[in-house]
């Protein structure tokens, strides 16, 4: 069974064909470092670059992001994951190509 | 050489000179760090009790499966353990996948101390890990499992990004993955990065673009030249030397990522230890 992250969309098998536990974390989002017109710094999006120049690239978290490895509770000692983002969603492997 | 039931006529000094005293404050500790499914793992030794009898312990441990520590402790009795050893009883764990520690503690419950080392090691359903005779071994040494792992298919407009699991270490032999491009006229590049969950370690770079309305195929691997192929294949050298521990990064960094461009789901190969 596959699930969709519904914080990246991304789509994937909570466990791989060996048995072994996946643990998903959604990308990063890229963005991009730019000289603006009046000579200051702006960090944006790729599709708001406009006219700029580029002038470096960063890789940044994606707000609310998903990340299921794994942390120890500090006060119940339990294994929790790290950031439950905005949950899971089950997918009907039907509809994937 | 004498056997366990001749030392047991002998004075216990006299006899077991390397032996490991259990005393009633003593237990044994096993402590495991897991990543293969249904794994249980027994353990068993031989003890000389001060009254000179040579018993037999078992007792059974089951670890976690997503590599984070599970510890039990047991009493055996009081006396000299003559021999112990851990194996995988249930589930076929491969070497780098159930690392496990035997210690000698102080205290059973709440504040223990650990006082010995008895053994240490990968552990499988085929080998054990035994005292005396195995090495304790650091669970970075020696070779790792080799794992075939499907990444997360990201959404269009994304990028591939896997993250080494917590308590993993993994050595990246090869990536193979497919980008479906968008109409919009661009030409693309998805390089390969490697960061440490922030900043960027290296990055191996493609040599030829995609361009608009098309599938190509990438596949990034040690022992070949970046080069482009017939019918949208392209190969891309990877350094395998970068030894990745948990957190870090293997993703792609696109130039001119457009935001119909799909990346299809990543297939990793990778060589992995287990890495407290």
């Amino acid at each position: 069974m596959k699930v969709q992250c519904r914080t990246c969309d991304g789509i994937y098998a909570p466990t791989l064909a060996d048995g072994t536990q996946y643990f998903h974390v959604c990308p990063p989002l890229r963005r991009l470092r730019v000289r603006n017109l009046d000579g200051t710094f702006a960090t944006v999006a790729p599709e708001d670059v406009g006219l700029r120049k580029i002038v470096g690239e960063r890789f940044v978290d994606r707000p609310n992001r998903r990340d299921e490895n794994v942390r120890r509770d500090p006060v119940t000692g339990a294994s929790v994951i790290v950031a439950e983002g905005a949950g899971t969603a089950p997918v009907d492997d039907n509809l994937i190509p | 050489m004498t056997n366990p039931e001749q030392r047991a006529d002998l004075s216990a000094p006299a006899a077991l000179a390397g032996a490991l005293y259990i005393g009633p404050d003593n237990a044994l500790r096993v402590s495991s760090l897991n990543s293969a499914t249904g794994v249980r793992l027994t353990v068993a030794g031989k003890i000389l009790t001060a009254d000179g009898a040579v018993r037999s312990f078992v007792f059974e441990h089951v670890p976690n499966t997503d590599r984070t520590l599970a510890t039990t402790s047991h009493q055996p009795g009081c006396g000299w353990i003559l021999n112990a050893h851990v194996v995988a009883s249930s589930g076929t764990p491969r070497r780098g996948q159930c690392f496990v520690r035997l210690q000698v503690i102080q205290g059973f419950t709440g504040a223990t101390i650990s006082i010995g080392t008895v053994l240490q090691g990968y552990v499988q359903d085929t080998s054990a890990r035994a005292w005396p005779g195995s090495p304790i071994e650091a669970s970075t040494r020696g070779p790792g499992v080799i794992r075939s792992v499907t990444g997360t298919d990201p959404a269009a407009g994304a990028e591939i990004s896997e993250t080494v699991p917590t308590n993993a270490r993994w050595r990246l032999l090869a990536i193979r993955f497919t980008l479906v491009t968008d109409a919009n006229v661009a030409n693309r590049r998805p390089n390969l990065s490697l960061d440490d969950g922030t900043t960027e370690v290296a990055r191996s770079l493609i040599t030829a673009d995609a361009t608009a309305g098309a599938t190509f195929h990438y596949s990034y691997q040690m022992g070949v030249q970046s080069q482009a192929g017939s019918g949208n294949y392209f190969n891309a050298h990877l350094c395998a030397q970068h030894a990745l521990p948990g957190g870090f990064r293997i993703r792609t960094a696109t130039t001119n990522l457009q935001v119909g461009d799909n990346f299809g789901a990543p297939q990793l190969l990778v060589e992995e230890w287990i890495e407290d």
